[in-house]
């Protein structure tokens, strides 16, 4: 076998290079599902292998967010430890319930977290975030969402309270963020009696309970006394395998294969001033473009 | 259909999917942190590159079994690493 066919066209009947022929494209494509269902099948079978390996830090996003409201002219809101609490109550009953959304499945609202901790307020919001890489990104995605950003700059909260808690949704490992906002009824002087008002945005929700003992050093949803939130924390357990990036990269790397042979393709032809009745090579560029930008800037993490 | 009409129409095409492309590139970017926005744009990518395609080779008289399968397989592929990524 001619190694030079298969990435340069035939030099006598000018075809395609192999690795761009149609059955190639074919393999491509059966590799990617084969992967697709691999990394489903090890995320069912061995829950603890695939994973996403997360730099985010409470005091990190609390920063952020005031350099956000600082950035607008507003003061920055202060770290409540009250909200910290109900922020990882937050994040524990979602783990433990399983569910991804601000209200739990039986019944339990976000403000009962809040009121739980024993911060009385006036006014509180809360925003979620999960799989996010780093603390940046958790909070650029806020800003991107005007409901979650009307939060982080809303003017009339005082306090803030965060978790970053780790654990497994929908068998899969994943980081949460709990970001809460209060204004305490102590700050209102002439209210007689508090007043619980209904939350300015919607906040967001994710989790899952974790079912298994989590190693040493990392923090789960199971326990019941207040843990330490989770910063800057992998997940030690096995072989740390995250398969959003490992599909991405791949993805991209087939790409950038498909995208190289086919301008090879063109020049090699024109170099040879042979037309070959097939496929036009610009078409393909420009939607392998398209195609790597989308990858590029997708990203696995969600708010809600 | 004359040759200078079709040919007109097969330059024009070309002519469009330069723009069209820039434009769902810079898209994908503005759009970055709502998946499922960067996954209609995908498929717009995936409906424009078809039917440019198909136009494109009809005018050139060049359509053939060969040349859809190239373009479907490429789709194929395209939506294959997009679920697997964007979703």
């Amino acid at each position: 076998m001619n190694w030079k066919h298969l990435f340069l066209p035939h030099s006598q009947t000018h075809k395609k290079a192999h690795l761009i022929s149609a059955p190639a494209l074919a393999v491509y494509i059966a590799i990617f599902i084969v992967l697709q269902m691999g990394l489903h099948l090890v995320s069912t079978v061995k829950p603890g292998i695939l994973g996403i390996a997360s730099n985010i830090s409470q005091q990190e996003l609390i920063k952020l967010t005031n350099a956000k409201r600082e950035a607008l002219g507003l003061p920055p809101v202060i770290e409540d430890p009250r909200l910290d609490a109900a922020a990882l109550a937050k994040a524990q009953n979602m783990f433990a319930e399983n569910y991804w959304a601000h209200y739990s499945p039986s019944g339990k609202d976000p403000w009962g977290f809040i009121l739980g901790a024993g911060y009385r307020f006036t006014n509180a919001g809360e925003n979620l975030a999960r799989n996010f890489y780093n603390s940046n990104e958790v909070v650029d995605a806020w800003m991107a969402s005007p409901t979650h950003r009307d939060n982080i700059i809303n003017s009339k909260y005082r306090n803030i309270g965060m978790a970053v808690l780790e654990g497994t949704l929908n068998g899969q490992p994943t980081v949460l963020v709990v970001q809460e906002f209060g204004t305490p009824v102590e700050a209102i002087a002439q209210i007689p009696k508090p007043q619980v008002n209904q939350p300015t945005s919607e906040p967001i929700l994710l989790a899952e309970a974790p079912k298994e003992s989590t190693p040493a050093g990392v923090f789960s949803a199971s326990q019941n006394q207040p843990t330490p939130l989770v910063v800057n924390k992998k997940i030690a357990s096995g072989v740390l395998v995250d398969p959003y990036l490992l599909t991405k990269n791949i993805g991209l790397g087939l790409l950038f294969l498909v995208g190289i042979l086919i301008i090879t393709d063109f020049f090699v032809l024109r170099k040879r001033a042979v037309a070959r009745v097939s496929s036009s090579h610009f078409p393909h560029l420009a939607f392998l473009a398209v195609l790597t930008s989308t990858l590029i800037n997708s990203n696995i993490g969600s708010i809600l | 259909m004359t040759k200078s009409t079709s040919k007109k129409i097969k330059m024009n095409i070309f002519y469009l999917l330069l723009p069209l492309s820039i434009i769902l590139i810079v898209a994908s970017f503005i759009f970055r942190q709502h998946a499922n926005i960067q996954l209609e744009l995908a498929i717009l990518a995936i409906f424009i590159y078809i039917s440019f395609a198909l136009i494109h080779h009809f005018f050139d008289k060049s359509l053939s079994l060969e040349i859809i399968i190239d373009y479907i397989l490429i789709s194929i592929l395209a939506t294959v690493i997009l679920l697997g990524v964007v979703i």
